[in-house]
Formats: C-alpha cells, sequence, structure tokens
C-alpha cells in the first residue's frame, strides 16, 4: 500500500475534514494518530469513534488529546506518538475553527482565537514534528489553509487572516526544510459540507452556491483525496503550493 | 565520557562527519554543516543536558572549541 509504514499525525481529527483525513491515510497503509481536544463535549467519543472506523477497516490508530494551541501540550502530543511507533512521517494542520463576524463588531477575542487555533497551531505542530522527520530525511507537511485565505470572505477578517498566515508559513517551511526531503503544501478548500458550513443560513449558502463552478459544496472525502495524495511518493516533487478545491470559486 | 566527547559523538550523528576528523578549532563550515545541521545540533544538546543555548551566545561561537567550552560551562552552572 502507497503509505505502508509510515506515521501520521491529524490535529483536530475526531470529526469533519480531519476524520475523513484520517480515514483516508489509514486506507493507505498509514498509521494515524488522531488528534483532539477536551473543550467541548463529545469530543473524546468522536476521537474514539475514528480510531474505532479505522480499526473496522484494518488500520491501525491512537486517540491523542491536545490543545494544539499551547506548546506543552504539542510537545507531549509528539512525544506519544513517537513513543508509540518511533516516527512522524505525515503532519496534517486540520484544527481549526471560525469564530464569524463584520470587523466592526469582531471582538479582540474572537480575532486571538481563531488566529491561535489555525494559525498558532500550525506553527507549533510544524515545529515539534520536524524533528523526527529532519532525522528520518523524510516528511509531509499539509496544512488545511481555506480558499478564504486566498480571496478574503466578508465577516471572516480573522479566519481569512489565519488562513492566509497558514499559507505563507506553509512556502516558508518549504525553503527551510525542502534540503531533507521534506515537503510542505496547503490545501484551500471552499465550501464543504461540515459542521462549520452546516450552521450557515438558507440565504448565505445559496449566495455562496452561486459562486460555486460545480454549484455544489465539496464533501470532506474529496479533501481527503487532495491531502493523501500530497501525503503520497507521488507528489514528491510538489512543495510550497497551495491547492485549492473549491469546485471552481477561485481562478 | 568527558562532555566533549559526547558533544562530539552527537553532532557527528547529526553532521555525518567521523567525529575523530572534529577538532576544537574546527568550524561548523568545516564540518560542511549548514543551518539547519547546526540548529538541529544545538536543540540535541540542549535536550541531551537540559540547558538552553541562547541565539545571542550561539552566534558568538567561532568554532567547535566555543561551543564545547559553552556547554561545558552551563553544564557546571546546572550541577551547582
Amino acid at each position: 500500500m502507497e503509505l505502508e509504514n509510515k506515521v501520521s499525525l491529524v490535529t483536530g481529527a475526531s470529526r469533519g475534514m480531519g476524520r475523513a483525513i484520517a480515514l483516508k491515510l489509514s486506507s493507505l497503509g498509514s498509521r494515524v494518530a488522531v488528534n483532539y481536544v477536551n473543550i467541548e463535549e463529545g469530543n473524546e467519543a468522536d476521537a474514539d469513534e475514528v480510531v474505532e472506523a479505522i480499526a473496522g477497516q484494518g488500520g491501525e490508530a491512537l486517540a491523542v488529546e491536545a490543545d494544539v494551541r499551547h506548546g506543552a501540550a504539542v510537545k507531549s502530543m509528539v512525544e506519544r506518538v513517537i513513543e508509540k511507533w518511533g516516527r512522524i512521517d505525515i503532519l496534517v494542520n486540520n484544527a481549526g475553527i471560525t469564530r464569524d463576524n463584520l470587523l466592526l463588531r469582531m471582538s479582540e477575542d474572537a480575532w486571538d482565537d481563531v488566529i491561535e487555533t489555525n494559525l498558532r497551531s500550525a506553527y507549533l505542530c510544524t515545529r515539534f514534528a520536524l524533528r523526527p522527520m529532519i532525522k528520518q530525511r523524510w516528511g509531509r507537511i499539509i496544512s488545511v489553509a481555506s480558499i478564504a485565505g486566498v480571496m478574503g470572505n466578508a465577516g471572516q477578517a480573522n479566519y481569512a487572516a489565519s488562513k492566509a498566515g497558514v499559507i505563507a508559513f506553509t512556502k516558508s517551511v518549504a525553503r527551510e526544510v525542502g534540503s531533507r526531503n521534506i515537503t510542505a503544501n496547503a490545501v484551500a478548500p471552499g465550501f464543504i459540507n461540515t459542521r462549520m458550513t452546516e450552521i450557515l443560513s438558507d440565504e448565505v449558502k445559496k449566495t455562496i452556491l452561486s459562486m460555486i463552478s460545480l454549484s455544489r459544496f465539496g464533501e470532506t472525502e474529496d479533501v481527503a483525496e487532495l491531502v493523501a495524495f500530497l501525503a503520497s511518493d507521488r507528489a514528491s516533487y510538489i512543495t510550497g503550493q497551495v491547492i485549492p478545491i473549491d469546485g471552481g470559486i477561485a481562478m | 565520557m568527558s562532555i566533549e566527547e559526547e558533544v562530539k559523538e552527537i553532532v557527528s550523528g547529526i553532521v555525518h562527519v567521523d567525529k575523530n576528523l572534529m577538532a576544537r578549532e574546527s568550524t561548523f563550515k568545516d564540518l560542511k554543516a549548514d543551518s539547519l545541521d547546526i540548529v538541529q545540533a544545538l536543540v540535541a544538546i540542549e535536550d541531551k543536558y537540559d540547558i538552553e543555548i541562547p541565539d545571542e551566545e550561539a552566534q558568538k561561537f567561532q568554532n567547535f572549541g566555543d561551543f564545547i567550552s559553552f556547554v561545558e560551562k552551563k553544564v557546571q552552572e546546572g550541577k551547582s
């Protein structure tokens, strides 16, 4: 199998895109650490369910709790994965939140929260996961950005800024560690059917649909396919790129 | 093993240079170490001895000997 003997760490993998990515990487033979955070009720049960689903399809997974906004937590998460499997080959920076509001009404709290969860987490996870990758002389860092980080989006100044940050971060990392056979890429999903988009009003959804060439929201599996490709040896000469997966919004 | 020997051991593992070729006068450039190798070596030494090597100090190292002396000093301070 394509990712045989590989170890992946997917942040925010208890549901949504992270869940689909974890399942996909596992289906290709990778062992997968399923990160989740114990902030909301149900996250732990969701993560356990992902681990069970992976076991059900014959894979191996481990649920790891860590608040990826905090360095100490990320460090011990990476250590746990190394302890269990001795390596980390693929890091997927997926954990993310939205706290939408028009800028005039956007609180400092909403700004900080989104930047910390979406951008600071990518910095921390990449920083700690890089060390085993550098030693191995093989690694894949794949960050989930967003089309909002490319085009901007009204009501999402915090989210868009955090995702644009992830993109520039990815490019810098790609330049820093390319010589060690480590690639860093970002995917930029458009509107994907997850809990994050479920909460949008019908009116907003209608407006969004009119911008999507394929006239439908994407599925988490679509994003997982792209991430799996970037994680594989088939993508070994692609680095520092941002790949939109948005049904044709930005072009 | 002395600190000097231990440091050589760690650095040779990262830079892939025979540790017998590493002298106190050697520079990282002599060892053909690039910036990532150096950072990796600093981090590995920090972890090994549970010390901190601030960037400002690291930039002052002229050669391998300076590096070893700094580590020896830090380890000594940690003990006292």
